[in-house]
């Protein structure tokens, strides 16, 4: 249990609901089209025959073609002072950032708090994730190298992960507290704490969450394929069967990009405004293993499970889903099965258990918030979703499906783990 | 490149930047800041004109400048 709440009564701290959700993904924009891709286990993992980017990396669940307005298409038409407020914020903004717009629209509208005199100094705004745009300074290289003096003097503005929480802060008029949290792979999960405790502590009654989608640059790329950690080597030349978390051919992670937005909010609120309820977060830990190393800890993760349940104040026979931080890479997935054997015990084969990465890739900065959504969407939609590939698991007495299974559960976890000993777990429950 | 050149060369970054902006109402007696280009995006349009015209002038130069006329002119008397 975290300090924080030690030195709480319980009793006193608010409880943090789900009152909005967005994503883009290479599986879908918006909500309807990502829980059907969900349901239907479409992964949207692409072969690039000349390589990614020009590199050895043949295999990235992208979005080709990314457009705002494309995945802002299922909003419907915006009305006119919100079409001018988007083309502002997004003009000349990169990539990255323009993802972001696109989820906290989709979030924002279905939250419908633009449409309630919500105070705008009571909605904080946390953006997930560090060094999220190398590629933007990737692109400056070549301009510094012919004269430091052609270098862009707008790079500056958009460097710093920031430049999310600005262009946000300015689209939706948020006024309460913000910043970026960088915690590796991690992230999503942390600006999910972040923002319930944000909420818990009476700091804000809103926060809007998100994770932002990480646009490496080939240098980024190459390093992670150098040390071995991508996988797609086996099934180079079938794309969709590349990622296969937990199954004896895994071989490392493939790279997504993915945004996702949760807009977090005080029960209390969420009641007086009548707002629709589509999830609670009732915990969320973080714990770090005091490891520089890349190497996960069983340790470490067994922990913060179990943190993550006492401060929701369940016992581990009370989950019925575990969405993993399951990247496919070997290690990984191994330690996270034998950590979650150690928490859950005898109630292993009664909980139903998946990857999401296996369909959208690894979105890195972005994983916890995609993966929050995908979880509450499984949740209220009454489906788990499946993981195809999974055809040797690694360990065969933990309830994976390689098809889509009806699932009448309440009370899910959604792990996340990052470079530096980072782990964290949330606790969510379905919404109304 | 003749001053002209260097206009037309000028133009076309800030359309760039401003794609929204109706090309007749770059002119040589209007501004940057008129046709709504805010101080980064200005910023941007001259260090990528410096660029193409592969001259490199100290940014403290441009102060003065009050149209895109005056702007030509710092680049032209630049370039030889």
């Amino acid at each position: 249990m975290s300090y924080m709440l030690n030195n709480h009564n319980s009793q006193s701290l608010h409880r943090v609901t789900v009152t909005g959700m967005g994503i883009v993904s290479s599986i879908g924009h918006g909500i309807t089209s990502f829980a059907q891709a969900l349901r239907d286990g479409v992964s949207g993992i692409h072969g690039h025959e000349d390589g990614f980017l020009g590199l050895p990396i043949k295999l990235v669940a992208d979005i080709p073609d990314f457009s705002l307005t494309h995945a802002l298409e299922s909003l419907g038409t915006l009305s006119e002072e919100w079409q001018a407020n988007v083309t502002k914020s997004a003009r000349r903004a990169p990539y990255s950032v323009q993802a972001s717009i696109a989820v906290g629209m989709h979030a924002w509208h279905m939250s419908k708090l633009d449409t309630h005199s919500f105070p705008r100094n009571r909605i904080g705004l946390i953006v997930a994730g560090s060094n999220g745009s190398p590629h933007l300074q990737f692109a400056q290289y070549p301009r510094f190298q012919q004269s430091p003096g052609y270098v862009t003097p707008s790079y500056i503005s958009r460097f710093f992960d920031t430049d999310h929480v600005g262009t946000l802060s300015e689209l939706f008029h948020i006024h309460g507290e913000g910043f970026s949290v960088g915690s590796a792979s991690a992230s999503g999960n942390m600006a999910i704490i972040k923002g319930k405790q944000l909420i818990q502590l009476g700091v804000v009654d809103a926060c809007m969450v998100i994770g932002t989608l990480t646009d490496l640059s080939p240098i980024e790329l190459m390093s992670f394929y150098n040390l071995g950690a991508m996988g797609g080597k086996k099934y180079a030349n079938e794309p969709h069967a590349a990622c296969r978390p937990f199954d004896r051919d895994h071989e490392g992670f493939i790279y997504g990009h993915a945004a996702a937005c949760l807009i977090l909010e005080s029960a209390m609120t969420a009641r007086e405004r009548q707002a629709h309820v589509l999830g609670e977060v009732l915990g969320g830990s973080a714990l770090l293993d005091g490891n520089r190393s890349t190497n996960p800890s069983e340790e470490g993760e067994m922990a913060v499970m179990e943190a993550a349940l006492q401060e929701a104040n369940l016992s581990p026979s009370d989950v019925e889903y575990i969405n993993t931080h399951g990247t496919s890479t070997p290690l990984g997935d191994q330690t996270e099965l034998q950590a979650i054997r150690r928490v859950f015990g005898e109630h292993v084969p009664k909980i139903a258990i998946n990857s999401t990465k296996e369909l959208t890739g690894h979105s890195l900065s972005a994983a916890g918030v995609v993966e929050a959504v995908a979880t509450l969407l499984q949740l209220n939609e009454g489906f788990i979703h499946p993981n195809p590939n999974l055809a040797h698991p690694i360990q065969d007495d933990f309830a994976f499906s390689r098809t889509t299974i009806p699932c009448n559960s309440t009370i899910a976890l959604s792990n996340s783990f990052g470079f530096g000993g980072i782990n964290t777990s949330l606790v969510l429950k379905k919404g109304q | 490149m003749n001053k002209n050149q260097i206009f037309e060369t000028l133009k076309g970054n800030i359309l760039e930047i401003l794609p929204d902006l109706n090309p007749e109402h770059i002119t040589l007696d209007n501004s940057m800041i008129n046709l709504g280009a805010n101080s980064i995006d200005r910023m941007d349009i001259i260090v990528d004109t410096m660029e193409k015209l592969n001259v490199n002038i100290p940014l403290v130069q441009f102060s003065q400048v009050s149209n895109l006329k005056e702007l030509v002119d710092v680049l032209h008397a630049q370039q030889s």
